[in-house]
């Protein structure tokens, strides 16, 4: 564009020359007119008056002269203005022919005129001379002319170029608002602040769009389906283990020499479950990469709530300090899993209280679940959440709940610790990044 | 005691039959969501032990449709998958508990107990109505601290009762609760079976524990 505007100014520069140039042509040769009509010849000379009615004629400051020149003779009329400036005699004589215009550009000592140059023949006393009418004119003017011009064109073009590049500028960013907005929605997106990109895009970017939620949707689809692969695998390993198990309590129900073996072989049916359920829950727990915001206060109670009824018994009361617009971005199945573990725990751990707390802090949200049980001894603290690891060694009895959580957790980038709790019990705390 | 199971695995559901009905508990079983439902939602139980996944129609939806009619018996749900979402899931929609497979038949029988005795208002497993004692674990009854010997029909029958203590129980009831189908219904066993436990648990005719009410049955009531 700055090109663009460069050369349409170059041009425009030249045509103003260039019209200047013929408008100058037309003065003088105006001015040549003028003065052979006032010419007279007059005693075998030609005469002109000594002031012409052009005052420009008779100031030597105006920059315009005329003279007359004989063939033979040389100069025979002066202007004023020529005959008292110091240009005097030192305008150029040049032969030209009879009857044409002649024009050219001539400096004199440094300065530069046009002249024009016409000869014609006058007969005087029935004799033939050759005269000629020069008018010479300064530059100086036409000078001061252009550069007005030059300035006033780049002071416009200059202008036309700034404002054309702030509309270009301001169209580009208004054309490419759309993108910054999708690109704005797709970290959303990520964030699991929102599900799907909206329609309210135009229409350019409606098949981006479009293609984007239909990416989201069979990513998640397939998400799905392989969680339902993995829970099927579980079933049918499952059912087969029940069943087997079934089979043991029922050929061998007390038969006091079988104990042993039955024994062993349970412990070994618990152990594969127990892998099984371990397995499929890692397999499942890569975090997504789109997530869904989860309100943590709402899922707490789901659960406890569920708890309750299981542990009706034990009238446990729990209570949840959290800010109950808090929304967390997960699978809501994985932070089932954790929490679910985590309060089953203290449920049954837990005398007569659970509490939980959920808080933002930072970027970091912090989740304590504490109850008023027995807690857990020191020495087992870092082996209860090593994950996967406990699995090969697990006793009897033990569940893999927390083993669980701990992956889950770290799927997320969390982490996992357990100290004792004010209330007596264990305090489980949760860190996950917000 | 009177159980429905609901299993669509043929090896658990019979072995799970099996279990109870050698604790003499009374068992009707389905194999698939539809024929469960018509179950659980025709008749009375003491306790429902409903497969989350079946075939037809699912388990959750089983528990929720019997909770709407207005069927307030204690439910536990099995889940293979062991997820939290399934457990969340039926115990919202109404169950009362969750074992997770394969589990012990130990373990199963420990919750379905404890969901029985809750859901007649008893929380501990020991009913005492002083001086008669019945442990509902140990299965055994005593009076004064000595142990009264009882065949397994007659704990059942002095359990129902004493588990529903202060209401009038009908023979129609006992007989659907208690006994198997292919027993012979006829009312007068349990008369047979209400003056045995008289005679055992209160020979001088004292306590009088087993009320007759007129027209309405039996009712189980110390008075002090």
């Amino acid at each position: 564009m700055p090109v663009l505007l460069g050369f349409s100014a170059f041009m425009l520069e030249r045509a103003f020359r260039t019209s200047l140039y013929s408008a100058e042509k037309e003065s003088l040769l105006a001015h040549t007119y003028s003065m052979m009509a006032l010419a007279e010849p007059d005693e075998g000379f030609l005469l002109l008056p000594e002031e012409l009615t052009d005052s420009r004629f008779n100031d030597p400051a105006s920059g315009l002269y005329a003279q007359v020149v004989d063939d033979e003779f040389g100069p025979v009329w002066e202007s004023i203005s020529l005959a008292i400036s110091p240009l005097a005699n030192k305008v150029p004589f040049l032969k030209v022919a009879t009857g044409n215009f002649y024009f050219s550009v001539t400096q004199i000592d440094k300065e530069v005129f046009f002249i024009s140059r016409y000869n014609t023949v006058w007969e005087i006393d029935e004799q033939d001379r050759e005269y000629q009418f020069t008018v010479i004119h300064s530059q100086a003017q036409l000078q001061r002319e252009i550069l007005n011009y030059r300035k006033t064109l780049a002071a416009w073009l200059g202008g036309l170029a700034l404002l054309l590049i702030f509309l270009q500028t301001v169209i580009i960013r208004w054309g490419l608002l759309p993108l910054q907005r999708l690109a704005t929605d797709i970290r959303q997106l990520e964030a699991g602040v929102i599900k799907a990109l909206d329609k309210n895009y135009p229409q350019e970017i409606v098949p981006v769009t479009q293609n984007i939620n239909l990416l989201l949707d069979s990513e998640q689809k397939q998400r799905k389906r392989y969680k339902n692969t993995l829970s099927d695998l579980a079933h049918s390993l499952k059912t087969p283990l029940s069943v087997i198990r079934s089979i043991m309590e029922k050929q061998f129900p007390a038969a006091n020499e079988k104990r042993g073996w039955q024994f062993a072989v349970d412990e070994q049916v618990e152990r594969m479950s127990n892998i099984i359920s371990h397995q499929l829950n890692r397999a499942s727990t890569s975090k997504a990469s789109f997530l869904s915001p989860i309100e943590l206060q709402g899922l707490f109670e789901r659960i406890s709530g569920a708890l309750t009824k299981v542990y009706r018994g034990k009238n446990i009361k729990f209570s949840i300090r959290a800010d109950n617009s808090l929304k967390y971005p997960a699978q809501e199945d994985d932070l089932m899993e954790v929490f679910g573990n985590m309060l089953e725990n203290a449920f049954k751990y837990g005398k007569s209280k659970v509490c939980v707390s959920v808080e933002k802090n930072h970027n970091q949200l912090l989740i304590k679940i504490e109850d008023d049980g027995p807690g857990v001894p020191e020495k087992l603290r870092t082996e209860i959440l090593k994950r996967g690891s406990r699995l090969d060694s697990s006793a009897p009895g033990q569940g893999i709940g927390l083993a669980v959580a701990a992956d889950i957790i770290s799927a997320y980038d969390g982490g996992i610790s357990v100290e004792t709790s004010p209330l007596g019990g264990a305090c489980f705390i949760i860190l996950l990044p917000y | 005691m009177r159980i429905l199971i609901i299993e669509d695995e043929t090896a658990i559901r019979e072995q799970l039959s099996d279990f109870f009905s050698k604790l003499n508990f009374v068992i009707d079983t389905a194999a698939d969501g539809r024929e469960g439902a018509y179950y659980a939602l025709e008749y009375d139980y003491d306790i429902a032990v409903i497969d989350i996944g079946l075939p037809h129609k699912d388990g959750i939806t089983i528990i929720r449709e019997l909770r709407e009619a207005g069927k307030a018996y204690p439910i536990l749900v099995l889940t293979a998958r062991g997820n939290w979402q399934d457990k969340v899931n039926g115990l919202e929609a109404g169950a009362d508990d969750y074992l997770v497979k394969p589990f012990h038949s130990e373990e199963l029988r420990a919750r379905a107990n404890a969901l029985i005795r809750r859901s007649t208002g008893n929380a501990s497993p020991v009913l005492n109505f002083a001086p008669i004692k019945i442990d509902t674990s140990a299965k055994n009854v005593s009076v004064d601290e000595r142990i009264i010997e009882l065949t397994s029909y007659e704990y059942n029958t002095l359990e129902y009762l004493a588990l529903h203590a202060g209401e009038a129980i009908s023979k129609t009831e006992l007989t659907e609760h208690l006994y198997h189908q292919d027993f012979e219904r006829d009312s007068n066993v349990i008369e047979v079976f209400v003056g045995r436990l008289r005679k055992k648990l209160d020979p001088d005719n004292t306590l009088k524990p087993i009320k007759t009410v007129r027209g309405q049955g039996y009712r189980f009531e110390i008075d002090y």
